[in-house]
């Protein structure tokens, strides 16, 4: 795991966004050309940077969750039996509910962390991680393959640690048996209580594979230890396909 | 963090670890799994047509579906064969077929793979010799390659190879269109080119095909779709024959253009066509073998040398022969024998044979429904000659088979020839659709011509046992018709063939038939139905072989497709002596594949259900069709035409018996299966919503705005609203409200509505679903009180889906038609030991059930699974045998009895309020729920409701369900209600609260958990709960007097009792015991005690009573202490006389019995008398056919007392001096008292002779029998 943190400006609300960066006034055809050359602008630039952090890599964004929308959803049945277990225990739902529906992130199968908004999110509405992990089903669902290097890119505030850890499991192709080979943390990243930039890269380990095959790709999630509360935003990753 | 971690991934390992190293169920090998075994030991009527072979055997080796493998014994009966059979998944699947989840039936993933791959290597090996392989329709695009190579080098090396309907359908097991992209230029030299040849000649000359439903072609190019008509409505199948080589090799491509359907009807070595009536044609069925007999032949080079001619002589006549009506446009030729012989020249014609090379000529001369007119073994001559006997006008076959010396075959040929009268029976017709016992069938024959000197006409019913029930004279009405009058008396079918025949000197000359329905509406005896499997009526071999082999196993009944139109399949059910249960319709919002996925966030105003409710109600008040202009509104294809079409079929429908009729299965209100509904939103739903929101608000819509958190300033601003906006706009009542209309005043009103509809052209139809419990049953007191039920296969069924019978027992109470479901789709719970294929059938019985159904998809493309038979039906499987011997069990009288019983119920009342239901969902981390599995919004099962269901029963104390309505004006004291339970009743009106108040305060009991009454009964929180004063204590175990009664608030003590049972902790049942006891006086009416005296709760027991006798059914719960057998005591409210009646054993007499419970099933019958013996009275006089035999039958017992009301039943069987059971005389005689009549109507055309009738006490096991002389007079 490679990670390079650079502090970023907290709480910048999304419809500044781009034209925060680049002083542009966003309304009628002249803001939309400007934002077009922006965003063209922006793309050279990124794209430089890359090629000069690997030359050989063609980056391909995987991910690109910027939990801006939100949608309820209802409240499964699975979901139920370990929210009556949490709440018996005396601990806090990681996501937020009114009568049979949960707030969730759009893109998500699954549940998801709670809605920031305000002051407390990085920009627009952000997510809060408490205790919880997300996207291990449908999000971020088979997206990792080995051999492939990856570069990410995600914003955090609050305490404690943030993991995108991977799922790792192969099967005997003799025999169809399935193992899992383990759950490397991809990224790690302790936050910090303002908001910050994280930046690296990251490539799945190497694991036997001499009997148990891996999939083409194995499944993520983000990852929050109990008792941790972090605040996640923009969170990207490319894959940095090898020439 | 790490305890989350660590418990997702600990689930994942094992969930994923059990997936994996879980075989298929049973795994291959095991004597329950039916892949790869073919004991071919089934003999079906077929001609040998090449067995046994001249130059011995055929080494064959088939590729074919395993669902389809059966046929390779087919061959094996006609052919002197020695086979090898591959069997992969499908047409268009090798390995992986269908299945369903881990446990599916058939082979499936790597072991299916692996499986197939050896048995294909072992079997394709070089070192075996094979005279032929035959590929049965298995697409040359889904053989692995290597397995086509292998069949290649065999065929290039000398074996020949048959590729019945050549294709190229890419891979998929639902596949049927798609054909594997690009050419293949090896499948198209080897089975696409060549023109058949001296084969096709071959195969022309020898077989009858102008009388088969098979239209032979030249070339491929010659074949064309029937205008029109879908591929699967054929009722011919096209066949071209081509031929080439391959090495040493001969290759046939025998195609019938049926690889997109040959599924439906399990053809894979035979082609598809579909009788529009239903009717498997055995004898085309026959000459299909015969057509790939000669294909294998000729591939293996084994073609005859020898070649045989038939030739017809008789004088020529210019009578024209009628087609036949059955293929119509659905068909390329008419059927009719290109020879026709006039039946006044039959004593002049001759059948001629040329049999060169041969020893003896072996002729069959049959009727072309396969009945044996004539069978002669004729010395060899080079032109052997018969004559034809004069038969009746009709199409005949003409089979020659040529042997040698040894008397093998070297040759086989059939022709056809209709046989004409002038005088003919034209038609009849009689005055009704169907009869009752008592009426007579009168009715009308027009003739042809008028009767002649020496010719007579005769009217006749014969019944589906084929016995002469009824003989009538024809009286002239003209000089060619004539009327007759038929007495509807002891019928023991469901249809009379009713019969004209004319007669001369000669014999019947012509006669012809009509079905008259008599339909049978009394279900009284325990079912066992074929349900979404092969069964009789539907075209095809499986369906008759099945439903015939079904038979024997107990099975008496098959679901019966009215949804479509199928009204030939209530006579063809009729036919193979089953009963038929209506499919009728499968109603509800979902009508297309797209109304799964619509938007739960958008109102879906075009689903107005209430709308078609108004439209049923309107044919039910005027019992007339729908004038679509009046009602023009249209559910997609629901509307006033489909109603109106549904009435035409309602009224043929009715001509048979149907125990209730299926109006929906597993459909649902839009977007309820998942919890998103977002349907109630169209114009009459909006209005009625509007009506009854202002019936429930006492037209305050102050009340309702304060209620819903709204500001409506009229009513014509009320309406629903989807669950997303209610959340975001805090209106939680409004939606609660809004759903519970849906299920209530929408959903189930529909089906009370359709089923009032029904009833006017089904008098008196009962009604109901098969599915899940999306309903307001509290509604279904008179309509829909009728289902099969999911329920079972799984552990604890007694316990955990006792909710789901007890809801419609309650409402309809004897009204009710109640069916559990059995499938052979997974490998379930009740499948997997003995024990428990044991317990199921008395499981259903015990639960007041009449029947189960039995689900097998044998037309699905699968390896293996899937079935109760090895795929050639040879043998039964093991754990479908001891099902059935168990169901047989219970139809020997004692299923009879119980069903006619009453279930015992104390004086409990349990409050079931569906709204509750909606308030439920509306909190989701509550301790209990209105239900509780992930199908929470569509299933009972689980929840508050069906835990405290649990309690009580494991009590042994049977409440009776009610809704808020039967509480209002004194409801539970009326009923004699001594003690209400409510187990989850959070919302409830002031109005219940009110009753509930003044029930305990005159002295009745009632129990509660879950918080009664702490939200209105649209889901608001109140401040204080409406029965605060009755429970004012709710953080523990509390008893409260109120006037004369007490209330007891019990937390945690209903809720979770399934789980903690099924655990073996019983803990809160003998509090709930007590205060049942002590303040209402509800016992248990039997109790089952350990030996310390203690009460065993962990028996599920139900007490049925018929007069003075009991009936007790008693299942141990499937636990880890129920494993070996333990000591009970059975203490009775006073002294019986004690059975066991599936063992038929006497267990004493007195209160207390000591039993030893294990898991085995038990059913006790308590009699206030002990029988002694049994005896059916002598008959002395010989009986004529054609009377009523009457015999009586006397029980013996050890005393009078209680004599005259003790309920027993008999299990009457006649078997005639050979022992073949008359079954149509099989019957469970229900009595009272000493004394039984056994009626048997005997028919016109008994054999004479002596026969013994036997009957079996069900409860005792004591037998005896008679016998009686039958003469013909």
């Amino acid at each position: 795991m490679i990670s390079c943190d650079a502090p970023c400006k907290q709480n910048r609300s999304r419809r500044e966004g781009l034209a925060s960066v680049f002083s542009l006034d966003p309304r009628g055809l002249a803001g939309l050309v400007t934002r077009a050359l922006a965003f063209l602008g922006l793309a050279t630039l990124l794209s430089v940077m890359v090629a000069a952090a690997d030359p050989r890599s063609e980056p391909v964004a995987i991910v690109s969750d910027d939990f801006d929308q939100w949608s309820w959803e209802p409240i499964t049945f699975s979901m139920r039996q370990s929210g009556r277990k949490q709440l018996k225990a005396g601990k806090q739902l990681p996501f937020e509910y009114r009568g049979p529906l949960y707030r969730r992130a759009r893109g998500f199968t699954l549940q998801t962390g709670r809605m920031v908004e305000g002051a407390g999110a990085f920009k627009g509405q952000s997510m809060l991680l408490a205790g919880c992990q997300v996207g291990l089903h449908g999000r971020y669902s088979k997206i990792v393959a080995a051999g492939t290097r990856y570069r990410y890119e995600v914003s955090l505030r609050g305490e404690g640690t943030f993991h995108f850890r991977a799922w790792v499991g192969a099967n005997n192709p003799a025999t169809g048996e399935f193992r899992w080979l383990g759950f490397p943390d991809l990224v790690k990243i302790q936050a910090t209580e303002s908001w910050k930039t994280h930046r690296g890269e990251f490539q799945l380990p190497e694991f036997e594979t001499a009997t148990f095959k891996l999939p083409a790709k194995s499944s993520a999630a983000i990852v929050v230890q109990e008792g941790d509360e972090v605040v996640v935003d923009d969170f990207t990753i490319w894959s940095l396909k090898t020439e | 963090m790490q305890s989350i971690l660590g418990a997702v991934i600990r689930m994942a390992v094992v969930v994923v670890s059990l997936s994996a190293t879980v075989r298929a169920t049973p795994p291959y090998g095991d004597p329950n799994q039916p892949y790869d075994r073919l004991p071919g030991t089934l003999e079906t009527p077929h001609v040998k047509w090449a067995r046994p072979l001249a130059g011995g055997a055929v080494k064959g080796l088939f590729i074919l579906p395993y669902g389809d493998s059966r046929e390779v014994v087919e061959v094996a009966q006609r052919l002197q064969l020695d086979y090898t059979v591959i069997m992969n998944a499908g047409h268009t699947a090798w390995a992986n077929g269908y299945g369903e989840g881990d446990t599916t039936t058939p082979l499936a993933g790597v072991e299916a793979t692996l499986v197939l791959d050896r048995l294909a290597d072992e079997r394709l090996d070089l070192d075996h010799q094979y005279d032929v392989i035959v590929i049965g329709k298995v697409s040359w695009a889904v053989i692995p390659a290597p397995v086509r190579e292998r069949i290649l080098q065999h065929v290039a090396r000398g074996s020949g190879l048959v590729y019945v309907t050549p294709h190229r359908l890419s891979g998929g097991y639902s596949n049927r269109t798609v054909v594997a992209e690009g050419r293949d230029e090896v499948f198209e030299r080897l089975f696409k080119t060549g023109d058949g040849g001296s084969l096709a000649g071959w195969i022309r000359h020898s077989t009858p095909l102008d009388t088969l439903p098979i239209h032979m072609l030249d070339s491929a190019e010659q074949f064309t779709p029937l205008a029109g008509v879908p591929s699967h409505n054929r009722a011919q199948a096209a066949l071209c024959v081509t031929t080439s080589r391959h090495g040493d090799g001969r290759v046939v491509g025998l195609d019938y253009f049926d690889q997109q359907i040959a599924r439906r009807h399990s053809n894979s070595l035979t082609p598809y066509w579909n009788h529009p009536l239903g009717d498997h044609d055995s004898v085309a069925y026959d000459h299909s073998f015969g057509i790939l007999v000669r294909c294998m032949l000729w591939s293996a080079n084994r073609r005859p040398v020898a070649k045989t001619a038939i030739t017809i002589s008789s004088p020529t006549t210019e009578l024209p022969a009628p087609v036949n009506e059955n293929p119509g446009r659905l068909g390329w030729h008419d059927q009719v024998p290109n020879t026709t012989v006039l039946r006044g020249s039959m004593t002049v014609a001759r059948v001629t044979t040329t049999a060169p090379q041969a020893a003896f000529v072996d002729c069959t001369f049959r009727t072309r429904g396969g009945n044996t007119v004539l069978h002669e073994r004729l010395p060899a001559a080079p032109s052997s000659e018969f004559r034809l006997p004069v038969v009746p006008r009709g199409d005949y076959l003409v089979d020659v088979r040529l042997l040698d010396r040894a008397g093998a075959v070297i040759e086989f040929s059939s022709t056809s020839l209709r046989v004409e009268t002038e005088q003919r029976v034209e038609k009849i017709t009689v005055g009704r659709p169907w009869y009752k016992v008592g009426q007579a069938i009168s009715g009308t024959v027009q003739l042809s011509h008028p009767l002649g000197e020496g010719v007579s006409a005769e009217v006749i019913a014969v019944d589906t046992w084929g016995r002469t029930v009824a003989r009538a004279t024809l009286h002239p009405d003209g000089a060619t018709s004539g009327q007759f009058s038929i007495p509807v008396k002891n019928p023991l079918s469901e249809l009379w063939d009713v019969t004209c025949r004319i007669r001369d000197e000669s014999g019947i000359m012509d006669e012809q038939s009509i079905p008259v329905p008599i339909p049978n509406r009394d279900f009284d005896d325990y079912m066992f139905m074929l349900i979404f499997s092969p069964t009789p009526g539907r075209g095809h071999w499986k369906g008759d072989l099945y439903g015939r082999l079904m038979r024997q196993h107990g099975i008496n009944s098959t679901f019966t497709y009215l949804i479509y139109n199928q009204q030939h399949q209530f006579a063809q059910n009729a036919r193979h002596h089953l009963q038929s249960i209506a499919y009728a319709d499968h109603h509800g919002e979902y009508l297309s594949p797209g109304d799964r996925n619509r938007d739960p966030n958008q109102e879906q105003p075009d689903l107005d259900l209430a709308e078609l409710s108004r439209m049923l109600r309107e044919v039910a008040r005027t019992g007339e069709k729908l004038d679509p202009e009046q009602f023009p509104f249209r559910m997609q294809y629901m509307g006033a035409e489909f109603i109106n079409g549904r009435i035409d079929q309602y009224r043929q429908a009715a001509r048979f018996g149907s125990p209730f009729y299926t109006l929906t299965g597993e459909n649902y209100l839009s977007g309820e299966f998942d919890g998103r509904e977002n349907s109630g939103f169209g114009a009459t739903t909006t209005r009625v919503f509007q009506q009854w929101c202002q019936q429930q608000y006492a037209n305050s819509l102050e009340s309702l705005n304060a209620e819903w958190n709204t500001r409506f300033d009229s009513w014509d601003q009320v309406r629903g609203i989807l669950l997303t906006e209610a959340v975001e706009q805090d209106q939680l009542p409004r939606w609660v409200d809004f759903r519970y209309f849906m299920r209530s005043r929408v959903w189930s009103q529909y089906f009370i509505d359709l089923t009032r509809m029904m009833r006017r052209f089904i008098p008196a139809a009962r009604t109901g679903r098969v599915g899940h419990d999306h309903h307001d049953f509290s509604r279904y007191r008179q309509e829909m009180t009728s289902s099969k039920l999911y329920i079972g296969q799984e552990i604890h069924p007694q316990w955990r889906h006792a909710l789901t019978v007890e809801l419609p027992q309650s409402f309809s109470a004897r009204r009710s038609f109640l069916m559990a479901p059995q499938s052979v789709l997974r490998w379930n719970y009740d499948h997997q030991v003995k024990v428990n294929r044991q317990r199921y059938p008395w499981l259903v019985l015990m639960l007041g059930l009449n029947g189960f159904d039995w689900e097998n998809c044998l037309t699905n493309s699968t390896l293996g699974g899937l079935s109760c038979f090895t795929p050639d039906f040879s043998r039964a499987l093991p754990f479908f045998e001891d099902y059935s011997r168990e169901v047989l069990a219970i139809q020997r009288g004692i299923g009879k009895l119980t069903i006619a019983s009453e279930p015992h119920r104390s004086q409990v009342a349990m409050l079931w309020a569906p709204y509750n239901h909606y308030i439920s969902r509306t909190l989701p981390f509550e301790e209990n729920g209105f239900s509780g599995t992930w199908m929470s919004n569509v299933s009972v099962i689980g929840g508050a409701p069906a835990d405290a269901l649990t309690l009580l029963n494991s009590i042994r104390v049977r409440p009776t369900i009610i809704a808020p309505e039967d509480l209002l004006e004194g409801g539970l004291s009326k009923r004699g209600f001594r003690a209400l339970v409510l187990p989850y009743n959070k919302g409830m009106s002031p109005a219940e609260a009110d009753a509930i108040r003044r029930f305990v305060q005159e002295g009745g009991l009632v129990i509660a958990d879950n918080d009664p009454a702490t939200y209105t009964e649209h889901g608001r929180k109140l401040e204080a709960g409406r029965l605060a004063d009755l429970f004012p204590v709710t953080d523990r175990i509390h008893l409260e007097k109120i006037g004369k009664g007490q209330a007891a608030y019990l937390p945690n003590i209903l809720n979770g009792y399934t789980g903690r049972l099924e655990k073996e902790d019983f803990s809160g049942s003998d509090v709930v015991a007590r205060l049942l006891r002590e303040h209402a006086g509800q016992q248990p009416p039997v109790e089952l005690l350990f030996p310390d005296g203690s009460p065993r709760r962990d028996v599920f027991a139900r007490v049925f009573h018929n007069g003075s006798t009991q009936l007790l059914g008693l299942l141990c719960s499937d636990t880890a202490a129920n494993q070996e057998a333990s000591q009970t005591i059975l203490t009775l409210s006073s002294r019986h006389y004690v059975y066991d009646v599936r063992n038929q054993e006497f267990l004493g007499f007195g209160d207390r019995i000591t039993l030893e419970l294990d898991l085995q099933p038990r059913f006790l019958a308590l009699l206030p008398a002990r029988p002694e013996s049994i005896e059916l009275k002598s008959v002395t006089q010989p009986a004529s056919a054609g009377t009523d035999l009457a015999i009586t039958g006397t029980v013996h017992f050890n005393q009078d007392a209680g004599l005259d009301t003790l309920s027993q039943a008999v299990h009457l069987r006649v078997l005639d001096a050979d022992g073949n059971e008359l079954e149509w005389f099989r019957q469970n005689i229900l009595f009272q008292g000493r004394t039984f009549t056994v009626h048997l109507p005997l028919s016109r055309s008994i054999a004479a002779g002596r026969y013994r009738v036997t009957a079996g006490h069900a409860i005792t096991g004591l037998a005896t029998s008679t016998t009686f002389e039958v003469v013909n007079r």
